[in-house]
């Protein structure tokens, strides 16, 4: 289960980004450009199948869905409350993804 | 009714979301307590002693005391004490109703149920009080109600939730653009916010509990499903029930004693084929007739109601076979109505239906302050002060945001300190929370709105805040000593309420600032307003 949180959260944390008025939280006056939107938007979809099938796998299809849906709930949740009231929280994990995408996106290149 | 397809689908999200709003509140609240049910008994039950008994000598101890107890039931039921939801071991007898004369019918008659001590198999004394399933029960009989006038009732609010929901989300331009935002401190923009963005975040949760919960009353809702099939009247209706709960196993009585078998044998042939602390009951049907049969039930481990069983021969012990078949239909039904109830929950999943629940309640809250606060600025500009449908809206949701959570305190105050050897103890406790709810609700009618809010919210706080108090009073198992010998019921019971008591503390304190803020304002912008025109006295 708390694996499957930890992705969920995380790949939260990434469509958040992609979404500009969160971005610019985080780095006023920033701008995503189109490719690393495009990373970021398919590694956090990733990242959300992996939640649910890795508990799907775990638990079974009815239970697993059921605690799938908890925890989208649970790791949305506390990354709403982030943005809204320490924003930096948010920006320090984020970082990190951030530094791990932006070097995959220069090997492209 | 709006011109364009969202603005009208705006206009039915307002109105059926405020029309019951109140009732669906005090639904999800009291629905949501029902998530630890079986803790509160437990709190509301102290005498209750922690159960050691190991199965076989539980099941001998109930065997033994319904032997002695009754006879030509139709149906005895064993709850030993090996899940959360039956902390201690329970028996329950159902007999045969009687016709005109005297003789045994089909239907069921009266149902008895105890709680046992498995070591003298003498039923255990506790003080009367309707516990955590009657609060839970609340949710959807309201208590004061005859059952098909509720079902009828919350089967409509339900109708009217799921309407709300999916207008809501049709309404909800920027679901993807807003999913994680909520902006704070910024007026009737937060409260959108907030409503919205908790309502995204928890829709399968949202959709599932109020789906399911209607399904809970299909067959009230359309009774010309079973009509059409059964025939209508009183007499069909039972049999349609006595069939739906019919289990294939059963046979016919065969009128013929016969001793009944070892039921602790049949439950051990159980745990070796499923492992050890997998029964969840044993269930025998016409006890010491020929034709007893006897059905050993599994744990349940997902989300439908039903579950693997072994059938046995009630008087050779023989296995006659396992787990019945089910029709897709059944199946389905079963399912959702598990996935309401979460019986299956482990404590993770548990509280995270516990938590969900509760954005549930803030969800339908913050509507129905938004109905206010929207509307606010131009009702008070008005002449006269605003309408009277506005202060209605606004009194009752004083009454009913602080004032349930206060009255539902009340109902424990009750069980810790009405006198145990009160007459109709259980019903005054319930009493006691409903006057309380009253009181709460007429209280906002002769304040200021604003400063009902507050102290409502001030009376909340530290109604929850003493309850650790009171138990620790009356029972002498205080927080400390309950976190020491780790027992989790009861400290979870005082966190839990010292944790909501210090939320509505802090609600308080906020409104409190900002009603200051308000007036520093007013007075400013007056003062200003007499420099500018000398000339004008007020």
């Amino acid at each position: 289960m708390l694996i499957s949180f930890l992705l969920a959260y995380f790949a939260f944390t990434l469509l958040s980004l992609t979404k500009n008025r969160h971005y610019q939280q985080l780095w006023p006056g920033g701008q995503l450009s189109e490719s690393t939107e495009y990373i970021l938007q398919t590694l956090g979809w990733v990242g959300l199948s992996g939640s649910s099938v890795y508990l799907l796998y775990q638990k079974g299809i009815g239970i697993g869905l059921t605690e799938w849906c908890g925890v989208l709930s649970a790791a949305a949740l506390l990354l709403v409350l982030q943005f809204s009231y320490a924003p930096r929280t948010v920006a320090a994990i984020a970082l990190l993804e951030w530094g791990r995408s932006s070097s995959n996106s220069d090997r492209k290149q | 009714m709006k011109n364009g397809f969202r603005q009208s689908m705006a206009w039915l999200h307002t109105w059926t979301g405020l029309v019951v709003g109140w009732v669906l509140f005090f639904v999800f609240v009291t629905g949501n307590l029902g998530r630890f049910d079986t803790e509160i008994d437990r709190w509301m039950k102290p005498e209750l002693p922690a159960e050691t008994a190991t199965l076989a000598q539980s099941i001998d101890a109930a065997q033994q005391r319904l032997q002695e107890k009754t006879t030509g039931s139709a149906l005895w039921t064993i709850w030993p004490a090996t899940n959360r939801d039956y902390p201690n071991l329970r028996i329950r007898s159902e007999d045969y109703r009687l016709d005109a004369q005297g003789e045994p019918t089909n239907l069921r008659g009266n149902r008895a149920e105890e709680i046992l001590d498995p070591e003298t198999a003498a039923p255990v004394q506790t003080r009367a009080t309707g516990g955590g399933q009657l609060l839970y029960k609340m949710h959807y009989a309201l208590h004061y109600l005859p059952r098909n006038v509720s079902d009828w009732l919350i089967g409509i609010c339900s109708m009217f939730m799921l309407v709300a929901i999916i207008s809501g989300v049709i309404t909800h331009k920027k679901i993807f653009a807003d999913f994680f935002t909520f902006r704070p401190n910024k007026g009737q923009r937060s409260w959108l916010d907030l409503h919205a963005m908790l309502a995204t975040i928890t829709l399968p949760f949202f959709l599932m509990i109020t789906y399911s919960g209607l399904v809970f009353f299909v067959l009230t809702l359309f009774p010309g499903i079973v009509a059409s099939n059964y025939g209508s009247g009183e007499q069909q209706r039972e049999v349609f029930n006595e069939e739906m709960a019919a289990k294939e196993f059963r046979i016919e009585r065969a009128n013929s004693p016969a001793n009944l078998t070892r039921l602790s044998a049949l439950a051990d042939i159980a745990e070796k084929r499923w492992g050890e602390g997998s029964v969840r009951l044993i269930e025998v049907s016409d006890p010491g007739d020929a034709h007893a049969r006897v059905r050993v039930v599994h744990q349940l481990d997902d989300t439908s109601r039903t579950n693997q069983e072994l059938i046995f021969d009630g008087a050779s012990g023989a296995l006659l076979g396992e787990q019945h078949a089910e029709s897709q239909a059944r199946g389905f039904y079963d399912h959702l109505l598990g996935l309401h109830r979460g019986l299956f929950a482990d404590w993770i999943l548990r509280w995270l239906y516990f938590i969900s629940g509760w954005i549930g309640a803030i969800i339908i809250g913050s509507g129905l302050v938004l109905w206010v606060v929207k509307r606010a600025p131009k009702q008070l500009k008005q002449e006269g002060g605003p309408d009277i449908g506005h202060r209605l809206v606004e009194s009752l949701n004083v009454g009913t945001i602080a004032g349930l959570p206060i009255a539902i305190a009340a109902y424990f105050w009750a069980n810790r300190l009405l006198p145990i050897d009160l007459a109709g103890r259980g019903n005054w406790e319930a009493n006691a929370m409903f006057i309380v709810w009253l009181a709460a609700l007429l209280y906002p009618v002769f304040r200021p709105i604003k400063r009902a809010w507050i102290e409502q919210f001030w009376i909340a706080s530290a109604a929850l805040l003493l309850l650790p108090v009171i138990n620790a009073l009356t029972t002498g198992r205080h927080l400390l000593h309950s976190l020491q010998v780790q027992d989790w019921i009861f400290a979870g019971f005082d966190l839990t309420a010292i944790t909501a008591g210090l939320l509505f503390a802090y609600g308080a304190i906020k409104l409190s600032r900002r009603e200051e803020v308000v007036a520093v304002n007013k007075r400013d912008k007056k003062v200003h307003a007499q420099l500018d025109s000398p000339a004008q006295t007020i």
